[in-house]
């Protein structure tokens, strides 16, 4: 049975492997970039962008200084989360910024779904879904539809069916979007079932 | 404690912590990481392990362990700090580290 957290589910939704117990060596030094970074997307929507990136710097201002591979995360983290508050321009309060897994079940299998930002939209009632990527990975349409259903099951679970417009899934690194509608990302059921078979 | 359960802590050690940078329950998921540092910060082999620079590993890692001992009932939010301590100490366990290597990330954590 797999029990996969978010940030695996898209990796191999991607054509990835999963991550070394215990993460990448590399990175494994560096985790607290990438705790600070998640809590700087929430602060984007649950204070100012402004507030979100002088917390943020705030935290990798020893990391720039250490320099070598940390100084290296630490830039690619903080220019990911400007290229989040470039491309959402608005900055709008989030009806919710998730920080733990919500466990989704696929057959005997678990995805520990964890949409970044959940925007709500008064006029409809309607939810906009957003995953963000922080990977090198490459992403397509095809992906973007897999990874779409766990959060698209997350939402509805929580707010009820038929509630989600849109699920956006951004490639931070390369600022590439893919929108899934419903349909498309529940077509991808078997995909998913497929894929976590094989884990 | 042998090199062989020292490694398997390591592991358990940065399973958690890459778990606790995406997700704030993963100290709840997993409330045994204390009990876990607690053995480590009692080991008589961390000061080598940490290379002999003369600083205290295990009051460090007993600090660590008191850090993160309410979040095995509260959500582990905004403490970046505590999951960049759980990913160096699973660095530094998992392998011989030079004092060169040790002395440069301990500087992050």
């Amino acid at each position: 049975m797999a029990d996969l957290p978010q940030a695996d589910f898209c990796r191999l939704a991607r054509g990835g492997t999963l991550a070394p117990p215990g993460g990448l060596p590399a990175e494994k030094v560096v985790l607290g970039i990438s705790s600070a970074s998640h809590a700087a997307i929430r602060r984007v929507h649950n204070e100012t962008p402004e507030i979100a990136l002088s917390n943020l710097t705030g935290t990798l201002r020893k990391y720039f200084l250490s320099g070598g591979p940390a100084a290296e995360t630490a830039r690619r983290y903080h220019d990911c989360v400007e290229t989040y508050i470039d491309w959402d321009e608005a900055a709008s309060p989030a009806t919710e910024t998730p920080h733990k897994g919500a466990h989704i079940a696929y057959g005997e299998h678990i995805v520990r779904s964890r949409p970044d930002v959940i925007l709500g939209d008064d006029g409809t009632g309607e939810y906009e879904v957003r995953v963000l990527l922080w990977d090198e990975l490459g992403l397509n349409q095809a992906a973007a539809e897999v990874i779409a259903l766990p959060a698209l099951d997350r939402v509805e679970e929580t707010y009820g069916a038929g509630k989600v417009a849109i699920v956006k899934v951004l490639h931070l690194p390369t600022r590439h979007l893919e929108e899934v509608a419903e349909d498309a990302a529940r077509a991808r059921r078997p995909d998913v079932e497929a894929l976590l078979d094989g884990v | 404690m042998t090199e062989e359960a020292l490694a398997a802590k390591a592991e358990y050690i940065g399973k958690v912590a890459a778990e606790a940078a995406e997700e704030s329950d993963a100290i709840q998921r997993n409330p045994e990481i204390i009990d876990v540092l607690g053995e480590i910060a009692a080991f008589d082999g961390l000061n080598d392990r940490f290379g002999g620079n003369g600083h205290d590993p295990n009051a460090y890692v007993a600090a660590l362990a008191n850090g993160l001992a309410p979040y095995r009932v509260q959500t582990l939010e905004e403490r970046p700090e505590l999951v960049q301590s759980l990913g160096f100490l699973s660095w530094v366990l998992e392998a011989q580290r030079s004092p060169d290597e040790i002395g440069h990330m301990q500087l992050l954590a």
